[in-house]
């Protein structure tokens, strides 16, 4: 450490101790030690009582719940969410201003808001659920709520990372594709689309990632019934009401490491295209 | 330069540029579907079913006590909470743009953490650090403090989810502007705490507001990590989030839809204000 | 194939690009278009392409009429400024792009991409980087592959814009003599857009000056260079000095040195002349009053050139000279001496604020 901060000084800027000593402290006390305390717990059980949790019915049931439906949406996200995003930076259409607005409509929106909205609008009696119960779709307190809500949370992530790479690929490739024979979808499926890959991938996996840990719009939605309706994450604050430390600790524990795998996974694959493919 | 003028302007080309009419219309068309059923159409139903039975019950929903009580600790938290993640997004900026060192790249991604981590397990971690039978429960006994199912534990799960907000957003804005100023302004004399001041904030003050806006958002939105920690007690440890899920578990659908539409006009706010910045071009258009 | 563009214009809102353009590209030769930026070189270049529509003329490849033809049925090869290199596919897949997008019952077997890939190869000196991607290559690498990609579709045509533009001199004056002796080997009609002079005057064999979307002239390098046709060209092409003279009994004056006007000149009364530092001859003495008294101000050499810099002494205006070595020691010019600077070969036109 003494030698990097001889090369600090160096500079002529201040504020090198302050800002990092701040910065690390409250990092600390805020995000890691906090974070740190969910390992340490679960490290308290042996193997044999965490697989024992784990694989009980209606854990493994939620467990698998959660992975399927958040798989599900961020699926659906990336092929609408691609739709979307092409439609928005190749087209003009009025009102095309509001609807890149709305997309963030989910950040910005409290997720238990969005829940009951959802739930009104997709139940037997809402706007667009009376047509599916037509059709003897049932959305509201069926897996199937549950992976509308996480569509509904995952959609920006998708465009948000797509959007600024289609954007900013230039015509010339388009043109070049043409020049050289190929029709539209031939630009589109072996020029355009292959550009995207890394960042289809990254939305992809920051909509899953997302919808694993998502609570607030799925508990309205979902009716959260045992083994059918009920997410990971409402099972460990089930476990939390029931006292159960443990077992959610657990539950918490394989969310997380699946998050901090996917976190890596995104930074390890963006690094590695933007070091074979991309002229700097 | 009039050829970058021109640019602009060019006409796409089918089959070069763009595809024709027909497939157009239809991809857009089902994109705005796509958009209709997920986000417009719930958007507006919150505001149709908040109004359902009038605008008498939509204020008196939102002015009884428990909700107005509710409003006053949503308020209390934004009013912690942004400050200080302000301060910590501009400390972290400032030395992870403004100076080279190891590890740099894993400090960014330790500041994003919060983001790939689910709000309920940000609860429970603080719930196993400072709850009844958490590790400091018995320091806390004997101060006689009370963290979780209280009002300082629904500030602490607040900060944790909104931790990354500020420091995100600033991050690439003033990595784009260098450090040639500061080094100017440091040249001619001026102390370190007045370059900071008069020459690196106003610089960086559209990062910083669109930070500060998407850090408000979520902090008065926050639900799973503020369940977990707040014990839903009416009246004390309510904020406008949970009082929307007590009045609709209680089957008061349109006093709890009315709480929300205060929320959503929150998020329509913070959408517009986000539009008008990235549209002025001061900040990009990333999520 | 030659190419004949006829009467093409195209506006952008209310900038006007081309002004009913007339060119003709002749067959197995490279033409260079010549101009500023925002002269229309690389819009007309695009139109030939079909990667612009003109708003009106039409454009024919050989007899046919190719105006209203897409891009994909005008088989051109293209090179774009920044190469357009496909980064996710390595330098074969790139090469063989054209081919493999063939429809079914056109498409080259596996075996002939892979010959003609390897041929292309061999011919931009390019063998054993087939595997390699676009970042890992030098820029005058990329330029080849993309000459490459644009030649496997043996285009009736080949376009470059600014094909020397992203490169660093060194390696543009050696592509430029690569690019010449490529096209020895394979006469494939050639356009090449570039705001380079030199470039223009060294690689092509007909040049076009474009200005303001007009044509300003064609020619031969020689001739656009000795026999400007236009005032724009005269500026644009090479050093020039510049002197207004006065339209006076019939004659033109340019201080004490007097021209004959030119005949269809009769009402202006001021026209502009133009001479390039080369055609000005220095005289000790003043034999044939078409010549103006200087004063030397600075002798520079440049390698087989020595420049003068020279002071009109009525009006303090400076003229640039350009001497051979052996002119230079004949003469043995010396700071500050008072010299003639001989005007003959100078080239009128009306002074009219049109051109710039």
């Amino acid at each position: 450490m003494a030698k990097t901060k001889q090369q600090h000084r160096k500079g002529v800027i201040p504020g090198w101790g302050l800002t990092m000593g701040f910065t690390l402290t409250y990092l600390s006390l805020i995000v890691l030690i906090p974070l740190s305390v969910i390992f340490l717990k679960a490290s308290t059980l042996s193997w044999e009582q965490f697989w024992q949790i784990v694989t009980t019915d209606r854990v493994a049931a939620s467990l698998r719940l959660s992975f399927v439906s958040s798989f599900i949406a961020a699926a659906i996200n990336l092929v609408f969410g691609l739709l979307l995003t092409w439609v928005l930076v190749k087209y003009d259409f009025p009102g095309k201003r509001i609807i890149d607005g709305l997309i963030d409509l989910p950040f910005a929106l409290p997720t238990a808001v969005a829940g009951i909205s959802l739930t009104a609008v997709y139940a037997p009696t809402g706007v667009i659920g009376q047509y599916l119960d037509r059709f003897g779709i049932e959305a509201v307190y069926t897996p199937l709520g549950v992976v509308i809500a996480l569509t509904f949370i995952g959609l920006p992530f998708v465009v948000r990372s797509i959007q600024p790479i289609l954007h900013d690929l230039d015509q010339q490739y388009e043109e070049a594709a043409a020049v050289l024979g190929a029709n539209r979808w031939q630009t589109f499926w072996k020029v355009i689309l292959p550009s995207l890959v890394p960042a289809m991938f990254t939305g992809f996996s920051l909509a899953f990632a997302r919808a694993l840990g998502e609570y607030g719009s799925v508990v309205f939605i979902s009716g959260n019934m045992p083994m059918k309706t009920e997410i990971a994450p409402l099972l460990i604050v089930t476990k939390l009401e029931q006292y159960d430390y443990e077992g959610a600790t657990a539950i918490a524990a394989i969310v997380l490491i699946i998050s901090f795998f996917l976190l890596f996974l995104i930074n390890y694959l963006q690094w590695r295209t933007s070091r074979k493919y991309f002229i700097h | 330069m009039p050829q970058m003028g021109t640019k602009t302007k060019k006409q796409p080309l089918v089959g070069v540029h763009t595809e024709s009419a027909w497939i157009r219309f239809i991809l857009t068309g089902t994109a705005l579907l796509f958009v209709g059923f997920f986000l417009i159409i719930p958007l507006i139903t919150v505001f149709t079913e908040a109004l359902k039975n009038g605008l008498e019950v939509y204020f008196a929903s939102v002015t009884e006590p428990d909700a107005q009580s509710a409003i006053r600790l949503t308020l209390l938290t934004a009013a912690i909470v942004v400050p200080l993640n302000f301060i910590f997004g501009i400390a972290a900026a400032w030395c992870i743009t403004k100076f080279q060192f190891p590890g740099k790249t894993w400090l960014i991604t330790l500041i994003d953490l919060p983001f790939s981590v689910s709000p309920v397990i940000a609860g429970l971690s603080f719930v196993l650090l400072f709850g009844a039978q958490g590790l400091l429960a018995p320091v806390l006994d004997s101060l006689g403090l009370k963290i979780i199912f209280a009002v300082p534990g629904i500030i602490l799960a607040t900060l944790f989810v909104t931790f990354p907000f500020v420091a995100r957003e600033l991050i690439p804005v003033m990595q784009a502007k260098g450090s040639e100023q500061e080094e100017a302004a440091l040249s001619l004399g001026a102390s370190g705490w007045k370059t900071f001041l008069f020459v690196t904030l106003p610089n960086v003050k559209w990062g910083i507001l669109y930070g500060v806006i998407l850090c408000n958002a979520r902090a008065m939105g926050e639900f799973g990590a503020v369940s977990v920690v707040s014990g839903h007690i009416r009246g004390m440890t309510n904020t406008i989030p949970l009082h929307v899920e007590i009045l609709y578990n209680e089957y008061q659908f349109t006093a709890a839809f009315a709480v929300a539409s205060l929320l959503a006009m929150l998020a329509i706010v913070t959408l517009i204000v986000k539009g008008v910045l990235e549209w002025k071009g001061v900040v990009d258009g990333k999520g | 194939m030659d190419i004949n563009v006829k009467q093409i214009s195209k506006n952008y809102g209310s900038f006007q690009a081309l002004k009913e353009v007339n060119l003709t590209i002749p067959s197995g030769k490279i033409t260079a278009l010549l101009g500023p930026s925002g002269s229309g070189k690389t819009t007309l270049l695009r139109m030939i392409a079909g990667l612009e529509m003109p708003d009106s003329g039409s454009i024919y490849f050989g007899d046919h009429d190719y105006t209203t033809k897409t891009v994909r049925e005008r088989n051109v090869g293209f090179v774009f400024q920044h190469y357009a290199l496909f980064h996710h596919m390595n330098v074969f897949e790139n090469i063989a792009f054209g081919l493999k997008v063939r429809p079914r019952k056109d498409r080259p077997s596996k075996q002939d991409v892979q010959r003609k890939v390897n041929e292309l190869l061999h011919l931009v000196q390019l063998n054993g980087l087939d595997r390699r991607y676009p970042a890992q290559l030098s820029g005058g690498q990329r330029q080849r592959v993309a000459l490459a990609r644009a030649l496997a579709v043996e285009p009736n045509v080949l376009l470059l814009d600014e094909p020397f533009g992203a490169l660093d001199a060194k390696v543009r004056q050696e592509l430029r003599r690569w690019l010449r002796q490529l096209h020895e080997q394979l006469h494939v009609t050639t356009v090449f857009v570039t705001h380079d002079q030199e470039e223009a005057l060294e690689v092509a064999d007909q040049v076009v000056i474009l200005n303001n979307g007009q044509i300003e002239q064609v020619g031969t390098p020689d001739e656009v260079y000795q026999h400007p046709k236009t005032k724009f060209v005269y500026q644009f092409l090479g050093r020039v000095n510049v002197f207004h003279a006065e339209v006076n009994d019939g004659r033109l004056h340019i201080g004490e040195a007097l021209f004959a006007a030119p005949d269809e000149n009769i009402q202006t009364k001021k026209m502009i002349g133009y001479i390039r530092p080369h055609e000005v001859r220095i005289t000790r003495h003043n034999d044939n009053q078409k010549s103006i008294q200087v004063k030397v101000r600075r002798i520079q050499s440049y390698g087989p050139i020595v420049r003068l810099e020279l002071e009109r002494l009525k009006t303090n205006d400076l003229i640039e000279v350009d001497l051979s070595v052996e002119q230079a020691n004949q003469l043995n010019v010396k700071n500050d001496e008072i010299l003639y600077a001989d005007l003959e070969k100078i080239k009128f036109f009306s002074d009219s604020p049109s051109v710039e």
